[in-house]
Formats: structure tokens, sequence, C-alpha cells
């Protein structure tokens, strides 16, 4: 399995660019201290706003300094650290509610089944950012909150998912020999329909921590996101917005990096669905 | 197909009720709404007087019914912040969302149509491989960056375009872009995919053994099929043009319903908020119900 994975991935130019650049960023956050140069929050006042490629005493600054005088490089590098984190945790919390919710519609059928798909109705329906919003606001802005509210409000997709995997799989042959047996509902469920959906869920999981990327980087952006003062990509570009006319580099490097990454993820994305599951393509 | 429409009404009832109960309760979160919107600074006498007004001492469920029932009168109440009618607040501003969405809306469709067209018949040529880099590139850039970027760029430096407000034609050119890009992008790729799997279908090999012109089996027999998905992608699209929408009035201070919305979770108005919420809900079920119904006149199967 391993080695055909490995195969297929070099095989396929863009899921290795793809995997290229999700591991470049993962390094980047996880070593973020060793790679910035300066500390994200100290000002340098003085160096304002100064351009990118920028000597000063406190050395060369590659990418210049935003409007408070903080080194653009190194917030950049440490929101890589904020965005993942936020990506990663709220697509787990997703994960969870989503395949639980969806194992039970799935296999239970019935009311159960409805309740869950009618929720499920009503949360596709209905603009995310509103809702988002809605409750970043009377929550207050904070990285919990919108790991939170992400996590929360983003699990329909996994729920419609495992569910539609759950209905055909309740009747295959494997788990009717697992209920025959005595096996408790909740060990069928989990232990023998779960590892069966693996392939599309992984797919989903993909894609999703891609869309909390960019949802986190849009409720920083209309200030309802991260904590005041960690720097987050959204963040820096909604700050750089009263500076556009002066100073390009600070909308530009934060949003080149959200860019990258999320076109990263989408490109090993893409290539793990046509490996996995060629039905979905 | 009149049961389809009547199943999907009551679908759609669900979801205004459903959206506008968790907005309802999420203005509950926080504590007393009444000293939430007169803030530290007002005294008990006041709050008290505020809540009797406002019907804030009522039960929770019979403020929610007041809600609903006088929404259904058409009375949506008074916004705390502007202290003016929340229906006259929403109106005034609905037609400049709806002339937005609807140019992007359109933009999107109308180019991803073509484009994810060329991409599948030329498949794995120079411009498949320019029109997917640019789908896949739409879908990884956020909007609100692409936004600032064309501003930096056309209304900064070249001076060609407004940055923002809502006046001439060209005012719409900067923040339509910017509100259809991640759509355009995910239609390109539906298309092309949809356009792909269509071409490979028995009934069009059976029509090119038939001798029929390419034209006509692409035109008449191909595209009316492969548009299918990229209708129902849009319909479910329309609830991001509605977020998008927030983002994007905000970045051109454009005067629309998104940017309402957000000023009224911004000063905590939750009478406004709720009222923009049960609006963008009764629109977005509208606009899906005509979508559903569009899908149906394509595919007679569904009805």
């Amino acid at each position: 399995m391993f080695k055909s994975l490995g195969k297929s991935l070099l095989r396929q130019g863009s899921g290795t660019i793809g995997g290229f650049i999700v591991i470049l960023f993962v390094l980047i956050a996880v070593f973020a201290p060793l790679i910035a140069t300066h500390d994200p929050n100290e000002m340098f006042l003085v160096d304002r706003l100064k351009p990118p490629l920028t000597h000063s005493d406190t050395g060369l600054h590659f990418m210049g300094f935003d409007s408070l005088g903080r080194d653009v490089f190194s917030r950049v590098v440490y929101g890589a650290r904020i965005s993942l984190y936020v990506g990663v945790v709220a697509t787990v919390i997703s994960l969870v509610i989503g395949c639980t919710l969806g194992l039970l519609a799935g296999y239970y059928r019935g009311a159960v089944d409805m309740i869950i798909m009618r929720l499920v109705d009503i949360q596709l329906a209905f603009p995310f950012m509103l809702l988002a919003l809605t409750i970043m606001a009377t929550l207050g802005a904070g990285t919990t909150q919108i790991i939170l509210v992400m996590g929360v409000f983003e699990w329909m997709r996994y729920a419609r998912i495992v569910r539609g995997e759950t209905l055909s799989l309740r009747e295959m042959e494997f788990v009717e020999a697992a209920k025959a047996s005595g096996t408790r509902n909740a060990l069928i469920m989990f232990r023998h329909i779960l590892p069966n959906i693996v392939a599309p869920v992984v797919v989903v999981t993909t894609f999703n921590v891609a869309s909390n990327i960019l949802a986190e980087a849009s409720l920083s952006f209309l200030g309802l996101g991260v904590d005041a003062g960690t720097p987050s990509w959204g963040s820096m570009l909604s700050e750089s917005r009263d500076f556009l006319q002066e100073a390009w580099w600070v909308a530009t490097f934060p949003g080149i990096a959200t860019m990258l990454s999320v076109l990263g993820i989408n490109l090993l994305g893409d290539w793990l669905r046509d490996f996995l599951d060629p039905k979905i393509k | 197909m009149i049961k389809m429409i009547i199943f999907r009404l009551f679908q759609g009832i669900v979801v205004i009720v459903g959206v506008t109960l968790i907005v309802f309760f999420a203005s509950y979160l926080t504590g007393d709404p009444a000293r939430l919107m007169l803030g530290e600074m007002a005294t008990i006498q006041q709050v008290e007087q505020f809540r009797e007004l406002h019907g804030l001492n009522d039960p929770l469920p019979l403020q929610y019914w007041n809600f609903i029932s006088n929404a259904a009168r058409g009375d949506f109440g008074q916004s705390i912040y502007y202290r003016d009618s929340n229906l006259v607040l929403v109106l005034e501003r609905l037609p400049a969302t709806l002339k937005l969405s609807g140019v992007a809306m359109l933009g999107a469709l109308l180019l991803s149509i073509p484009l994810g067209l060329l991409s599948a018949l030329k498949r794995n040529t120079w411009s498949d491989t320019l029109i997917s880099s640019i789908g896949l590139l739409g879908q990884s850039a956020p909007n609100f960056w692409v936004g600032l970027i064309m501003i930096m760029f056309f209304s900064v430096q070249l001076g060609l375009l407004p940055v923002s407000g809502m006046s001439t034609w060209k005012s719409y050119i900067l923040p339509g872009v910017t509100l259809m890009f991640w759509p355009l992008a995910q239609n390109i790729r539906m298309m092309r995919s949809s356009m792909i799997e269509v071409l490979n279908a028995d009934y069009i090999k059976t029509a090119k053994a038939k001798g029929l012109r390419q034209i006509v089996i692409i035109l008449k027999h191909a595209l009316r099929n492969a548009v299918k998905p990229v209708i129902t992608l849009i319909g479910m699209q329309l609830g991001s043009f509605l977020g998008g929408a927030i983002i994007t009035e905000t970045i051109f201070s454009w005067p629309g319903v998104g940017r309402l919305a957000l000023q009224a979770i911004m000063v905590k108005d939750f009478p406004l908020l709720q009222t923009v919420v049960a609006f963008l809900a009764i629109g977005f079920v509208v606009i899906n119900l005509i979508v559903d119904i569009a899908y149906a006149v394509l595919d007679p199967r569904v009805r």
C-alpha cells in the first residue's frame, strides 16, 4: 500500500508539488522559532513600513516592516503555525462529530437518520461565514473560539459521506455476520464499518483543512478571528488595508503564504482523491 | 414536480426557522442583551425600561414566537443602533447586494461554462493546463486578498477603477471579480470534469458513430448534460456568495446587506442581525427552489 502510494505520488507531478509544499509549511510551523529572524511582536517603530530587504541595526528584514515596525517575514513564519494549528484542530473536531453522526444516521436509519440529515440540510443551507461571525461576535474573538466555531459548523460534509457509505455497508455480509455473532452495535459501527470508509473521509479531511485555513484568514481579516496580537495571515492582511498605497509588501506576503499553503493542500487532496477513491473524481 | 416543489418549500421553512433560531439564541449566549446594548454605564432603571420596551422580559420561546409572527406580518422591529425600522434598513441595502451578487454569479456562470468546455475538449494541452491552473489558484487564494491586490494594482497604481462605493458601472468590476473569483474556479473545475465524463458516455459514442458533426454533438448532446452539475453547484454556492458578500462589501465599502450584517454584529444589534439573517435565508431558499426547478426542466428524470 505505502509503496504504491509513494510511486503514485511521484508519478503525478502536481501531487508531488502539493506534498512538498505541505511538508514545507509543516516544517516552517514546527520550527518557527528557529526560522524567524526576529520576534514577531517586537516593534521597531523607527523602521515602520520600510520595504523588503531593508538592512537595519537589527539585521536584514527580507519582507520589510509593517505599520507598527514589526518584521513581516517573522510574522509570516509564525502565521503558518496558527493557520495550520487552527485548520487541523478544527478539522479533527468536525471529523469526530461528522463521522459519529453519519454512522448513527446510516446505521440506525429511521427517525435518527431523518433528524440528523435535516440538521445537515439546515447547516449546509446557510452561509457559514454569517453564522460564524454571529457566534464569534457573541463569544468574542479568540483562537479557541474560532476553532470551536469552525469545528462545530463543518461536520456536515463528513456526516453526508459517512452516512451514504454506512447505508450500503450495513447491508454487507460481514456486518450481518458480526450482528449474528452478537457484536454490540457501537462495536460494529466503529470497528467494522468505519475502517471501510477511511478513503473518502481522508479526502474530505484534506480539503477541509484547506477551507478551514481560508475561513480562519477571513474571520481574522474581519477582526473576529484569533487572539489580538497573535500573528495570523488574516489579521496581517486586515492591518495592511490602510497602507495599500505606500506598502505593497504588507498585503502581498501573507496573502501569498495563505494561497500557497491552501494550494499545496488542494493539490495533495486532488491526488489523494484520485489515488484512494477514483469513484468520487 | 409539484410534489417536489412542496417538499422543497417545507424544507425551506425548516431552514429559515433553524437559522433564525440559531441567531436568536446566539444573542442570549453573552448574557443580558439589554445590558449589552446599553453598555455598562446604563442604570438599572434604564435597563429595565429597555427590557420592557423591547419585550425582553417575556420567556424566550414567547420572544421567538413574537419575532416570527411579527415578521410574518412584515414587522421586523426597530434597530437598536440605527433607531430605524429593520425592514427599511435591509430593504434599502438589498438591491445593492442583489446587483453585486447577480453580476458575480452571471460572470461566474458565463465564464466557467466556455472555459471548462474548452479545457475538457483540449484535454492535456497547454490551454487545458492554463485553465486548470487558473481554477486551482482561484480556489486557493483568499478572495479578500485578491480584492486587496486588485485595489493595489487597478486603483492605486493605475488609477483605472474606483477603490470603493457604488456609483458607475466601473465600480462593479473590482467587487464583482472579487466575489466571483472562488465560485468561478470551482465551476470551471466542475464543468471540465463533468464534460470529460459526458464525452466518454455511450450515447456520445453513438452520436459520433452516426456521423454527427462534432459541434452538434457537443452543443446539442453533451453540453445539456454536462452543465447540470454546474447548476447544482451554483445553487450550493449561493451560501458562499452571501457569505462572500460580507467580506467583499466590507473591503469595497459596498452599501449592501453584507456590510450591514457585519456592522450589526460589531455593535451587537441583534434585532437587526436577526432581520438580515431572515432575509438572507428566505432569499437563499427561494433561489435554491428556482435552481431545483431549472434542474428538473433540464433533466426530466428528477421531475
